[in-house]
Order: C-alpha cells, then sequence, then structure tokens
C-alpha cells in the first residue's frame, strides 16, 4: 500500500465513522485506529441521549405575548392546581387582534404559571409546569 | 425612526449584522431556532427570542413569526441578511405591510429583479449589456432561426424554455449543426418538461464571474463600490472572492460599474446590491442581481473602507450616501476563503462539536465567523462557519497573507475545508488570477483530490 492510500482509507474512515480497521495483505498488514473526530457520547449509537430539555410542562408553541387571561373574556383561561387534559387550552398568545392557543401536552395538573402576564415569549418558552 | 433591529438569520452574517448595529448605537434583537440558542450573537443581542424549532421552513423562513416577533419586541426594521427570506418579495412586502422597515430594496424592486425574464428585459432598457439571445422561444421556421443564430454569433447555446438541469440543452459551434440541434432539443424538452418550447443564447466558452457591489439611497444618489471576482467555484457554488479582478482594466470596471448605477436609478433600486455578470473576452454579459449583502461583501469593504452592512442600516433610516462615486477608491487586494464545515476533499458536510477554535490573526487578516470553543455546529444549515480574508498591498502580498493565515487558523471536532484552500493558494492557476468558472473542477477531474479522499460525485 502507498502512503496515499493509507490516507485515502483514514479519511474514509474519518468520513463513514470507522473506529478502527485491519487489513491484511502477504508480506503486508495495517490497522488503523481513528481518533474520534467528534467527542461522542459512550455506548450504542441508539443509546445517545438526545440534548433535550428536560421540561415537561406547558410550552408556548410560538411567538406571542402571554395571557394569564383571555383577552375577550377578562377571565383566567386556566387555573392552576386544576386537572387538564391532553390538547386542553391552558393559556393564549396574543400578537395584536391575533390568539394563538396554548395546549397542555399531557394530561395532568396545572403548576403555577412560569411567565407574567404580558410577558413578549418565544417557541418552546415555559409556561407552566404540569404535574 | 428605528432604533431598534431584528436580526431574521443566524451564523456568521447574524454576527456581522450585530456588529453593524451596535456601531451605530441600535439596539438588537436575535430571533433564532431552537438550536440556534447558543449562537454568538444570540448571547450578544439585547434580546433574543426564539422563533421556531430546528427546520427553516419553521424558523427563518417563518414569515408570519418573524414579523410578529418584531411587533413585539419593539424592533422597527428587519434585516434580512443573506439566504432565507433575504430575496423574498413577499417577506419584504408582510414587512412593509406590519409598518416596519425591511433593511434592503422595496418588495417591488425585489419582485422585478427576481424574475429572470423581468430581470433581463429591465437591464437591457437600463443599457446593461446581457447575454444576447432569442427573446422568448425560437419559431417554427429554420431560416429564421438561423438569422437569429448569427446574429448572436456561434457558439450558442439551445435551452429547453421549460426546463433546468441541462435536458434539452445543445451546444451549436457551426451553422450546419443548428437545425438538427434544435429539433432534438424540442423534441428532449417536449418529453422532460411537457413543453417544447427552446430558445437561443449566446455560448460562453470560458467565462469568468465578475460582480459588481451598488448601494443606493434613497435620493437619488446610487454608487458601484468596485467588482469581487468569485470564479473559484464548486457546483455554482462559490469558494474564493477576490477584488480587484485580476487583469480587467479600471476603465472596463468604470464603464460597467457606472452602467450599473444608472440602472439602480431607472429600476428605483435602494440598499446594497449586486450585478452578477460572466465576463468574457473583455465583454460583461449580466446574468441576475442578488438584491441583499452577499456572503463575500468583505472583500469590497477591505479594498474601498465602506462598511456595507452599516450603509444598508443608514440607507434603511432615510440617510443619504455620505460619499459619491468620486470619492471611491480601490486600493490594494483583498482575497476570502469560505470556510466550511465538510470534508476538504469530500465536499461531505461534518457538523460537531467544536473542541477548539483558534482564529489567525496579524495585519490584513480579517476573520468574520461565530464560532467558539465548545460551539455545536448544527447538521440543519449551511456549511460555512467562517469567512477568512486576507487584504494586501497587491495580490502577492494578500494571497501570501492568506496562505499563512490558514495554516494558523486551528479547529479541532470538525472538519473544514481549509486544507483545500491552502492547496488553491499554491495552485498555478489560482497564482496567476483570471482563471474561469469552471477552473476548480477541470483541477478536481485532473487529480487535484486524487489519494486525498476523492470527489463524492
Amino acid at each position: 500500500m502507498t502512503l496515499e492510500e493509507i490516507e485515502r482509507l483514514a479519511t474514509l474512515c474519518a468520513d463513514s465513522g470507522i473506529g478502527e480497521i485491519e487489513l491484511a495483505e502477504t508480506g503486508f498488514s495495517l490497522r488503523l485506529r481513528m481518533a474520534p473526530a467528534v467527542v461522542e457520547t459512550p455506548g450504542s449509537p441508539s443509546e445517545v441521549p438526545k440534548a433535550e430539555d428536560p421540561f415537561k410542562g406547558v410550552r408556548a408553541p410560538g411567538v406571542g405575548m402571554f395571557r394569564l387571561c383571555h383577552p375577550a373574556t377578562g377571565r383566567p383561561v386556566a387555573e392552576p392546581g386544576s386537572a387538564v387534559r391532553k390538547g386542553e387550552t391552558v393559556g393564549v398568545l396574543q400578537d395584536g387582534p391575533c390568539l394563538k392557543a396554548v395546549t397542555a401536552p399531557a394530561d395532568g395538573v396545572l403548576g403555577a404559571a412560569l411567565a407574567e402576564d404580558g410577558a413578549v415569549v418565544g417557541y418552546g418558552t415555559p409556561l407552566y409546569a404540569l404535574l | 425612526m428605528f432604533d431598534t433591529v431584528l436580526i431574521a438569520n443566524r451564523g456568521e452574517i447574524a454576527l456581522r449584522i450585530l456588529r453593524a448595529c451596535r456601531d451605530l448605537g441600535l439596539e438588537t434583537v436575535a430571533a433564532h431556532s431552537e438550536p440556534d440558542v447558543g449562537l454568538r450573537h444570540v448571547a450578544l443581542a439585547d434580546r433574543a427570542i426564539c422563533i421556531g424549532p430546528a427546520p427553516s421552513a419553521q424558523s427563518y423562513l417563518n414569515i408570519g413569526e418573524i414579523v410578529a416577533a418584531a411587533r413585539l419586541t419593539g424592533a422597527g426594521a428587519i434585516h434580512p441578511g443573506y439566504g432565507f427570506l433575504a430575496e423574498s418579495a413577499v417577506f419584504a412586502e408582510a414587512v412593509e405591510q406590519a409598518g416596519l422597515t425591511f433593511i434592503g430594496p422595496s418588495s417591488a424592486a425585489i419582485r422585478l429583479m427576481g424574475d429572470k425574464v423581468s430581470a433581463k428585459r429591465a437591464m437591457i432598457a437600463a443599457g446593461v449589456p446581457c447575454v444576447p439571445g432569442s427573446e422568448g422561444a425560437l419559431p417554427p421556421d429554420d431560416e429564421a432561426v438561423r438569422t437569429m443564430a448569427k446574429a448572436v454569433g456561434y457558439p450558442v447555446i439551445v435551452k429547453a424554455a421549460g426546463g433546468g438541469g441541462g435536458r434539452g440543452m445543445r451546444i451549436v459551434r457551426v451553422e450546419s449543426g443548428l437545425v438538427e440541434a434544435v429539433s432534438l432539443a424540442r423534441e428532449e424538452a417536449g418529453r422532460a418538461f411537457g413543453n417544447p418550447e427552446v430558445y437561443l443564447e449566446k455560448f460562453l466558452e470560458h467565462p469568468r464571474h465578475v460582480e459588481i457591489q451598488v448601494l443606493a439611497d434613497r435620493h437619488g444618489n446610487a454608487v458601484w463600490l468596485g467588482e469581487r471576482d468569485c470564479s473559484m467555484q464548486r457546483r455554482h457554488q462559490k469558494i474564493i472572492e477576490e477584488a480587484p479582478a485580476p487583469g480587467i482594466s479600471r476603465e472596463a470596471i468604470t464603464e460597467i460599474g457606472d452602467l450599473c448605477a444608472q440602472a439602480c436609478l431607472s429600476i428605483g433600486y435602494v440598499g446594497a446590491g449586486t450585478f452578477e455578470f460572466l465576463y468574457e473576452d473583455g465583454r460583461f454579459y449580466f446574468i441576475e442581481m442578488n438584491t441583499r449583502v452577499q456572503v463575500e461583501h468583505p472583500v469590497t469593504e477591505l479594498v474601498t473602507g465602506v462598511d456595507i452592512v452599516r450603509e444598508q442600516i443608514l440607507i434603511a433610516q432615510g440617510e443619504k450616501l455620505s460619499f459619491a462615486q468620486k470619492d471611491i477608491r480601490v486600493r490594494g487586494h483583498a482575497v476570502e476563503c469560505r470556510i466550511n464545515a465538510e470534508n476538504p476533499f469530500s465536499f461531505r458536510p461534518h457538523p460537531g462539536r467544536v473542541e477548539r477554535w483558534t482564529p489567525p490573526g496579524g495585519p490584513g487578516i480579517r476573520v468574520d465567523s461565530h464560532l467558539y470553543s465548545g460551539y455545536i455546529v448544527p447538521p440543519h444549515y449551511d456549511s460555512l462557519v467562517a469567512k477568512l480574508l486576507a487584504y494586501g498591498a497587491t495580490r502577492e502580498e494578500a494571497v501570501r497573507r492568506m496562505s499563512g493565515a490558514l495554516a494558523e487558523m486551528e479547529v479541532t471536532g470538525i472538519a473544514t475545508n481549509a486544507p483545500l484552500h491552502r492547496i488553491l493558494m499554491d495552485e498555478p492557476g489560482f497564482a496567476a488570477g483570471g482563471f474561469d468558472i469552471h477552473h476548480l473542477e477541470r483541477l478536481i477531474e485532473g487529480g487535484l483530490l486524487e489519494a486525498r479522499g476523492g470527489d463524492d460525485a
């Protein structure tokens, strides 16, 4: 094997994520052990944990001004401590005349509001704990 | 007038915009996608707001959420950067209708220049040279086609009106092959696109890509800031840009530059823009206009001293340009290498965690990058992670500084195309300058990357 061929093999290994390779020909053997290009979490690929936020409560579905009370009725949309079902509207995001429903991602008991009334929130901002 | 700018982009250009705003005393809002929360400009902005999940369609292309974010955060203007919504007339219109300032041209100008046919018509009307050809579909009469081809000059290319991707395309070098080529192209186009109409254009064998940077204000002033040569390309993607263009006389550049500035006035163009041309045998042929700031704008900044992003914002604030054409001088030479997170020889994207980032420095070196040690390059977006720029009194000095900077730059954890740039800095064709847009692909076909992991084409 020429030096170029070995370099090429190393590149191939790096590209396809091969950690170690052994080759043998007559009068020649080669073992390449690659330094990991990207530091990976130990364990099999299926076990690699996703960088997920542990927050399991109610999140903002988009950009808006968080409203504890419905702008039309003036009454609270949801009361902390009440039981809610998955998909139930528990809050409202306002952008001028447009309203967006905030829904519960699962059944549970609504915790305290995590954002103040009138706060401008973005996609994914935690709004309520869900117990 | 606005005092807060929402940055509707990511990566190095978002940081570039933030810095320009900061220089002007403007507040910034970083509108970012979920995985981009760790971006440098998000940390530096006065305020950040997440506009959606990773996929661009739900974040950086989400017009409703971006406009709502600007309104709710009190941003009076939106800077679109490049890519994403920067050339969307629909977006510019939505921003205008929300009573906000779009930092760029009007939606009408974007629409006019975004359509190839209307853009070419507008440029012909403004006296800007275009690739000569048949205006519209070729007539059925062979003799009329022959007359047209003769007027355009051989070689010509016959293209499908309804298609792309090389199908229904024929290059004709001598008149005797014309009629057959047209009928074959019609047949192929009809089969491939359901539309047998074909048109004809002059075929350029060895064109260079040379573009003119313009700035136009709302008060009827337009200037051009010299040219950029962006001929080092692979699959239509620019990888090295420089200014000025080697071997083209200042008189020729002045002539085309003046035409571009005039064209801005005649189409009512406002803001920064770029007229892209193919250049062959001493002639310019307009191909398209980019109605936004471009990736390679810093090479122009280095040779003219004009901060293009700052000027964009000032123009959007209704200011007059603070300089006239006679004040613009091109001094020295600048080169830009686009550093992409990819395997340098197979060109496969290589996202991942940047273990260590050590940018180069020294006289004449500029680095526009959002990288930092520990940053994770996400797989969802463009692989551009840094723009390395070198300035010198001469082209040789700029190239020498670039070679040094490429060797000095260190990034571990991700692969970048820096090794390819290092090879190209020493390549005789590049060193000579003035190569055409097929130069890099010809080098690759000729074995430039062999034994280095190869081209994955």
